[in-house]
């Protein structure tokens, strides 16, 4: 009961966060009207609750403290989103936003009661992959094309974007396939029977992801291509153990990335605008020049809430929306931002710590991983540390798919956590 | 249990990694924020956006005006790469030094007494455009690409610089609309036509041949010419469009004659051409246009370029703005009055600065201008350009097909009216439409209509 009263406290003071965040935007916009902004804070705080009230209901006993802390992490994203769509006078932004957070927590008690017992996933593992492979061939057949990639299906006026969803299916396959192989590949080295099968397993393995990756990089989405570099090598590691594939494994990917930058435009692009934004301002480096002076502008205290323009950087509502948090929230925003980031992968890693069985182990694990490398992968990109590559920030950042995936990634970590406790 | 220690470990190793964006957050938010700060952002220069001053036309009719932080302008795409937006290469951006607000004290109470006061606002600034003018203009080359200056003869105001196509500059900002821009590239919507882009003149250019010669005395308007329908110009034969066989100086241009045309031009040699599109401004830098490009004239001197250059091809470009600035010359009687766009900065109504109307320079004699006029006339009385004819007042004109490597050849017409009362002048250009007389002239006659109707 102890936990139940300590996240509801934490609830509470997102939702107090949320209103006066909202209080001081109505009030720093030139006292503008934002006719839809009560109502839409009124979704999202119902939203969080209800969230919130279906796991307390359910069994508190399993994990509680992600809805508030998810809940923050959106707080923060939608009041930054907000500003910014105000000022280019696109009203109807924060409710949409607010629309697709309900839709979230709806997702996330769909699968949390759909998915009794999250084993049976492992037994689906090879469904799940061809799923993931569809969902990602769609794309090619019927994906729109923006900013160089194809990452969208337009479904009536709304845009979807699969990948979002492949990387979980990614993510189960990978827990299941390497919770089965582990044992052979980690032995691999010992007998030669199970260098055999470690060998087969290996291939089967490589093949998959060499296919995935290969996929996203056809389809320009080198971000997404480097968050599964990322899931892959880490689980592997998590699984087997085998530190020397591991090792080969980056290799092939520098390899491989280094091809990627010599081939594409876009990417030489990208790689130029990391070096020096400074160079070209105006043109290739305008973006990546925009977001670093929103964070010089933000200073250590942030200009405050509503008080700064996000506005001039193109994708401040997604891609840097990260910049826009550090112009208005400032060095101290972004600090407390990454310490819930922070909180929020570790409460996965715990669940993964503390699960009865080495599937739900790994699985959880590859879940806080995606989770975690996904938010490096942006807060790099978006503080000069590496190219940008234009993945959304778990939770913060604008957009439908990112959310409700989020919200089912966490709902299948909670059905995780029931589990350990029985 | 091995597995959960290694899950231990890859949790502390993320747990640290994202700690690390805060090395480069203390660099950029602390350490170089001011040196960062120090850059030119043309974009946040404007903090004070909201109380920059509007961009009106000649009858007081907002362009461009803040309203809260955004930058509304009303006219959107009829005006779009014209006034551009902030940060563009448009008016609203060449001139937001005159309607930048004064400096905001940084002591929040002072700066928001002096704000409510309204003392901060900057100027508005009046250009010489005329919305409606310029709207129906806009509409009226739909489905064309090209552009349309139109400019008051008498003052050398700019009424209209219309440019297809075009862009909404008030939704620059969303991403999907400038991508659909950058999707449409190839047609340039962000690039202004009238003042930025140039064309080859095409035969647009053999007024400024005849003044030329004329002035020099190397012919007179009744100089009999023999047109045999080609002509062998030393390295390559010139094909004139009709075999016109015998006809005086005058006919030539009203019939368009490159034969006639080519051997003035040879009288004239390319430095000869060159100087006289000097003297009718091509090279001049007009401080009061912002953004107004130069030609770019020939630089071949063989004779046979000058025979080229005379019939408005070879490798010279001129912008539409330098088209209706060779009309307004002889509607001016040969006097050459600086083309301008700005009229004058106001504040609260009240005007702080406004520009005069200087006399002009002479480019050619009263007489030469008199006889190219008259030869103008004829083109639209009987000549290439009897569809720009209006009914109830003299049209003077010349049109211009100008082959490119593009495709089809880039309509053209230069003119003015009325005839006896010059009041307007206009030049269009339909890129890649055909013949100049058949597609530039009747639209030409359209916009003299319009601005003949719409303005004093």
């Amino acid at each position: 009961m102890k936990t139940v009263g300590q996240s509801a406290l934490a609830q509470l003071i997102v939702s107090l966060l949320l209103v006066c965040g909202a209080l001081l935007l109505n009030w720093g916009l030139d006292s503008r009207d934002i006719p839809q902004l009560w109502p839409a804070v009124g979704v999202l705080l119902a939203s969080y609750w209800v969230g919130w009230g279906f796991t307390a209901l359910y069994n508190s006993r399993a994990e509680m403290l992600m809805m508030p802390l998810s809940s923050a992490l959106i707080s923060v994203g939608w009041l930054e989103i907000v500003r910014y769509y105000v000022s280019k006078a696109q009203l109807d932004v924060p409710l949409r936003e607010a629309w697709h957070v309900s839709a979230g927590v709806g997702a996330f008690i769909i699968v949390a009661l759909l998915l009794r017992d999250y084993r049976v996933l492992e037994g689906y593992k090879y469904i799940v992959l061809l799923l993931g492979v569809l969902f990602q061939f769609s794309l090619v057949l019927i994906g729109s094309e923006s900013h160089g990639a194809r990452l969208w299906i337009t479904v009536g006026s709304t845009g979807v974007q699969p990948f979002e969803f492949v990387k979980i299916l990614i993510a189960v396959f990978l827990a299941a396939y390497l919770r089965q192989f582990s044992k052979w590949i980690r032995l691999g080295i010992i007998s030669p029977k199970a260098g055999r099968l470690a060998r087969r397993a290996l291939l089967v393995l490589g093949v998959c992801m060499g296919a995935a990756e290969g996929l996203l990089v056809l389809q320009k989405d080198l971000g997404m291509a480097l968050l599964l570099f990322g899931l892959f090598t880490a689980l592997f590691y998590v699984a087997t153990g085998r530190k020397d594939l591991v090792a080969v494994g980056a290799a092939l990917t520098s390899a491989g990335a280094y091809i990627c930058y010599s081939y594409f435009d876009h990417v030489q692009t990208r790689v130029e605008v990391w070096l020096d934004p400074f160079s070209d301002p105006v043109n290739k480096g305008f973006q990546m020049f925009q977001g670093l002076y929103q964070l010089a502008s933000g200073g250590l205290d942030g200009t405050g809430l509503g008080l700064g323009m996000p506005y001039c950087t193109p994708d401040g509502d997604s891609d840097f929306i990260f910049n826009t948090i550090g112009e208005e929230l400032g060095l101290i925003g972004l600090a407390a931002l990454i310490l819930i980031i922070i909180c929020l992968c570790s409460r996965a890693f715990r669940i993964s710590l503390l699960a009865n069985d080495s599937f739900g182990t790994i699985l959880a694990a590859g879940l806080a991983i995606l989770w975690a490398w996904q938010s490096l992968i942006v807060m790099w990109g978006c503080t000069k540390m590496m190219p940008m590559t234009g993945v959304t920030l778990p939770f913060v950042s604008r957009g439908g798919s990112s959310l409700v995936a989020n919200y089912i990634m966490m709902a299948i970590l909670w059905r995780i956590s029931w589990q350990e406790g029985e | 249990m091995a597995l959960k220690y290694r899950v231990y470990i890859i949790s502390l190793v993320f747990t640290i990694l994202l700690l690390t964006p805060l090395i480069h957050l203390v660099r950029y938010q602390v350490i170089e924020a001011d040196s960062i700060l120090a850059k030119p952002n043309e974009l946040r220069g404007e903090q004070t956006q909201e109380l920059r001053g509007s961009l009106l036309d000649r009858q007081g009719q907002a362009l461009a005006y803040s309203e809260g932080r955004a930058r509304i302008y009303p006219l959107g795409e009829a005006a779009g790469s014209l006034v551009g937006y902030c940060g563009s290469d448009g008016l609203d951006n060449s001139f937001s030094g005159a309607t930048k607000a004064l400096t905001v004290p940084r002591e929040p109470i002072a700066a928001i007494q002096q704000i409510s006061k309204g003392d901060l606002r900057g100027d508005d600034v009046v250009l010489t455009i005329d919305s409606q003018l310029q709207q129906r203009i806009y509409d009226l080359l739909s489905g064309y690409l090209g552009a349309a200056v139109v400019m008051d003869v008498r003052t050398g105001e700019l009424l209209a610089l219309v440019s297809r196509p075009s862009y909404d500059n008030n939704r620059v900002s969303e991403s999907e609309y400038w991508q659909s821009l950058m999707d449409k590239a190839s047609s340039s919507p962000l690039m202004e036509r009238c003042l930025q882009s140039r064309y080859p003149p095409g035969s647009t250019f053999k007024t400024i041949v005849m003044s030329g010669a004329l002035e020099e005395g190397l012919t007179r308007p009744g100089e009999q010419f023999d047109c045999s329908g080609s002509m062998d110009v030393g390295n390559f034969v010139l094909n004139c469009n009709a075999t016109h066989g015998k006809l005086n100086l005058t006919e030539a241009f009203a019939y368009s004659c490159n034969m006639a045309f080519a051997s003035v031009g040879m009288r004239l040699g390319v430095a000869g051409i060159d100087k006289w599109a000097r003297r009718f401004g091509f090279m001049d830098i007009w401080p009061d246009v912002p953004g107004a490009a130069k030609a770019h004239l020939a630089s071949d001197t063989a004779p046979s370029s000058a025979a080229e250059a005379a019939i408005g091809q070879a490798d010279f470009l001129v912008s539409p703005l330098h088209m209706a600035l060779t009309a307004s010359v002889i509607a001016n009687k040969g006097r050459l009055l600086e083309p301008h766009l700005y009229k004058g900065s106001m504040r609260r109504g009240l005007w702080t600065q406004q520009i005069e109307i200087k006399d002009g320079r002479e480019v050619i004699s009263a007489e030469t201008a008199v006889a190219v006029a008259e030869a103008m006339r004829q083109t639209v009385q009987y000549g290439t350009c009897t569809l720009a004819a209006l009914s109830y007042t003299g049209v003077a004109g010349k049109s211009g097909s100008a082959e490119n490597p593009q495709g089809d050849p880039h309509a053209w017409f230069i003119g003015y009216a009325p005839y006896d009362n010059p009041r307007i002048a206009c030049a269009v250009v339909l890129e890649n439409a055909g013949s100049g007389g058949t597609y530039a002239a009747p639209v030409a006659r359209q916009i003299l209509d319009l601005a003949l109707n719409l303005t004093e």
